[in-house]
């Protein structure tokens, strides 16, 4: 009997690390990635997936004219600075924002003039000093609201 | 006694180690995945398709300016009709896009009424789970705030998103989008009323064709499920008229203000004709019918 409690208690231990790495991200970035102000709607494109050091996913989206999004990354500290660019999703892939451009800011807010598939590029850097097999989640949140127009601005000066 | 125990112990650490070592790059992968409980490789795919929920499409709704009209929304009594899982799942997004409708439009009896329609045939499809299971109260609770209404139906379809994501359900996710982007176009073609080039409805509606590219590049990944496949076909019809458009394009330019927010001007704008609209409209009620009336069984 005490055999068996030592046996379970060497294989918990044992695969215990391996066991950590069972993690879920589905709601990753709903918990740790900053939000725009509460003029800003949460958007279902949002997501989160597992990473590992060194690759690159790409989030497929819709992004609507007339309306202002927001889109933020985020991940654990230990995968540092998270590159993410925005492009547009056809033959040319221009590229619309790069965050390593901008000192590797987690947040970008932008409105279109037309509506446009977007990419939104995600990448963790490798330098090939750390564990490559270590993952963990990587977030996008995405928000949106409608793009004021001057006019609508000027009407809310003043008292 | 100790000793043996010590024995032991290294034994099942060398046992364990050994097969790690011994093992070829495939066969750890795979016993990697059954410790995980799934497969790594599938989870860190390299493209994830996303597309606008209704309540994203609809954002253009303004209250003040559009009217609301209960009788193009799905009737409530329909649920009983809906008794496979297919027909309930692609109806499930007729109602939430229904219920999208609502909240834009600030309605708050109707609210209520098609957040417990959705709430029950979320409940005949077993995902009812998904929501806090004091958000019917917190409904009821909360039926003369309107703000608090947005919030409570946004965090409802994000636990729903999120419950069929985990517990791999997005087959039953595809169906409900599916649903859900049909209704979208649906209440978007009676709020836009008759053709007019310059009017934000309908652009919006041309602009679906690209909602609709994303939205069947992620049910294909569950396109085995026959279910799927066969709600996709509903989709097909609608497409080849959005292939009919033509698009104008202009250089992409992009201008970052002051505070630091980007404007993206140029890119492909998508043209609509008065004959597409009306050939669009037709395909759209046709497929609509056909889910809600679940004549594709």
């Amino acid at each position: 009997m005490k055999n068996t409690l030592y046996l379970i208690l060497y294989t918990t231990l044992l695969l215990s690390p391996f066991v950590s790495f069972s993690q879920d991200c589905t709601d990753y970035h709903q918990y740790h990635c900053m939000y725009a102000d509460y003029s800003f709607y949460y958007s279902r494109q949002s997501k989160s997936a597992l990473f590992k050091r060194g690759q690159t996913s790409e989030l497929k989206i819709v992004a609507y004219s007339g309306e202002d999004y927001y889109i933020a990354v985020c991940a654990h500290r230990k995968f540092g600075d998270i590159h993410f660019r925005i492009l547009e999703d056809n033959a040319n892939r221009n590229v619309i924002y790069d965050n390593a451009d901008d000192e590797y800011n987690e947040s970008i807010i932008f409105s279109n003039e037309i509506t446009r598939n977007l990419i939104v590029e995600v990448t963790v850097p490798d330098d090939g000093t750390k564990d490559t097999n270590d993952r963990r989640c990587v977030g996008v949140v995405i928000q949106f609201r409608k793009t004021e127009t001057i006019e609508e601005n000027r009407g809310k000066l003043g008292f | 006694m100790m000793i043996k125990n010590i024995i032991l112990g290294v034994f099942v650490l060398l046992f364990v180690f050994g097969c790690r070592n011994n093992s070829s790059e495939k066969k750890e992968k795979n016993i990697k995945d059954e410790i995980y409980g799934f497969d790594q490789m599938e989870e860190m795919k390299n493209v994830y398709y996303r597309f606008p929920s209704p309540d994203e499409m609809l954002n253009f709704i303004d209250k003040k300016e559009l009217q609301f009209d209960d009788v193009i929304l799905l009737p409530t009594e329909n649920t009983k009709g809906y008794i496979d899982s297919k027909s309930q799942a692609l109806n499930l997004g007729i109602y939430i896009a229904d219920l999208a409708y609502i909240t834009l439009f600030q309605r708050q009896k109707e609210a209520l009424t098609y957040f417990t329609v959705v709430y029950s045939l979320s409940d005949k499809l077993r995902i009812a789970s998904a929501y806090d299971p004091h958000m019917l109260k917190r409904f009821e609770d909360n039926i003369k705030n309107i703000d608090s209404l947005k919030v409570l139906t946004d965090e409802a379809m994000t636990y729903l998103t999120d419950y069929l994501v985990e517990n791999e359900k997005e087959k039953t996710f595809a169906l409900i989008s599916i649903g859900g982007f049909v209704e979208s176009m649906y209440l978007a073609f009676h709020l836009a009323d008759g053709f007019n080039e310059d009017n934000i409805i309908i652009q919006r509606i041309s602009d679906q064709k690209l909602v609709l590219e994303n939205l069947i590049h992620y049910s294909l990944d569950y396109s085995d499920d026959k279910n799927v496949s066969d709600a996709l076909k509903l989709l097909y019809p609608i497409r080849t008229v959005f292939n009919e458009f033509l698009t104008v394009t202009q250089e992409t330019i992009v201008e970052k203000t002051e505070d630091g927010k980007l404007i993206i001007k140029g890119g492909e704008k998508i043209i609509i004709t008065e004959e597409q609209f009306n050939k669009l409209k037709e395909i759209t009620f046709k497929t609509r019918k056909s889910i809600t009336e679940n004549l594709e069984n």
